[in-house]
């Protein structure tokens, strides 16, 4: 069995603040993986070591069953949660970007999508909405023909019109010998197009887990899962 | 618009009853062939994963037959979408007989609610 991620014993800090914490999971192809925690607690830490953003402090972590690094940049479709082109550019400039910076980018299957959800080419990034914006940016990233896409966020200023086209994209454009690890807290939002979920709490991977099964073990919506095992308390540990 | 799903329950099992009555009701008809997986699971926005899971389960209860290259079929078996037919409908009865006795309704009582709910 080969996995398309393997991370194993990871760990990562910031100074001297610890954000990942001897991490390990495994990754099959085909599947689809939500990565959820609170704000603030290494998802995008997570996201970025994997894409190779970041190095790692321990542990090791293969992508397609090489260490990440730049070789594995090549099959890895990152969609980062900040801007990566400045606002001066045109739609059809950071597509040419694409075209000639990512061998496995579809430029036709791009233009489709851009017709799809309105997206004017000679638009100026900087005049599109935020959530426009995210939807460029993902429509960019699912065009590529990679092992792994990496999404982080990618949902999060997007109405809920437009949030149903791209999980309906993610569907479309899911490949059998490719994962997506969809990066949110917006977990109602992609509930049902998840296999598993991965759960970070304190630093530490807290679970990784099928979602069918949660739903048949608890009875509970990952959506509820997920609040219940990050619930604030509010009285301290002994007041339950 | 996708399926619209109970989430506190696996989902594999609400597109089982869906198909199920998808093909006892008549929308698909005996022998009529069904979308692939993907189509399946973009329509209904679901992972393709929980949907083949759920078509395979249809197979097993034979509702469902697949054909080597061609694709998934509705049994052209009309007395088995019978039953499921059946079974169906005994399975909303119950639900509703058990309400009825919750409301204190005798069973003579029930039925004749049943007849004055068709006739209105």
């Amino acid at each position: 069995m080969s996995y398309t991620v393997e991370v194993k014993n990871v760990s990562k800090k910031f100074g001297s603040k610890t954000v990942l914490d001897g991490i390990s999971f495994q990754i099959k192809p085909g599947t689809i993986v939500g990565l959820a925690s609170p704000n603030g607690s290494g998802k995008t830490t997570m996201i970025k070591l994997i894409a190779d953003f970041l190095t790692i402090d321990g542990g090791e972590i293969t992508v397609d069953g090489k260490k990440a690094g730049p070789e594995t940049k090549a099959v890895v479709s990152y969609l980062p949660d900040h801007e990566l082109f400045s606002s001066d550019e045109t739609v059809s400039t950071a597509v040419k970007f694409y075209t000639d910076y990512h061998k496995d980018f579809d430029a036709e299957k791009c233009k489709a999508y851009l017709k799809t959800f309105k997206i004017d080419e000679n638009a100026k990034i900087g005049s599109l909405s935020k959530g426009t914006r995210e939807i460029f940016m993902l429509i960019l990233t699912l065009s590529r023909d990679a092992k792994l896409y990496l999404l982080d966020e990618p949902l999060a200023n997007v109405d809920p019109v437009n949030r149903e086209a791209i999980i309906t994209t993610i569907l479309k454009e899911f490949k059998e010998d490719a994962s997506v690890i969809i990066s949110t807290h917006l977990l109602n939002d992609v509930e049902t197009i998840l296999d598993e979920v991965i759960m970070i709490k304190e630093n530490k991977l807290f679970c990784h887990k099928s979602v069918e099964e949660i739903r048949e073990e608890t009875g509970k919506s990952l959506n509820d899962f997920f609040k219940e095992t990050f619930k604030i308390d509010w009285f301290g540990g002994d007041n339950k | 618009m996708s399926w619209s799903f109970d989430e506190t329950r696996p989902l594999f099992q609400q597109i089982v009853e869906r198909i199920t009555v998808d093909v006892v009701s008549g929308k698909y008809k005996a022998g009529d062939k069904l979308p692939s997986v993907r189509e399946y699971a973009v329509e209904a926005g679901v992972n393709p994963n929980t949907m083949q899971k759920a078509l395979s389960a249809l197979e097993e209860s034979g509702l469902i037959v697949t054909q080597r290259n061609s694709g998934r079929y509705v049994t052209e078996d009309g007395a088995l979408i019978a039953d499921y037919r059946k079974s169906a409908a005994l399975k909303a009865a119950k639900d509703y007989i058990e309400f009825a006795k919750s409301a204190g309704l005798t069973l003579e009582e029930a039925i004749e609610v049943l007849k004055e709910a068709e006739s209105k």
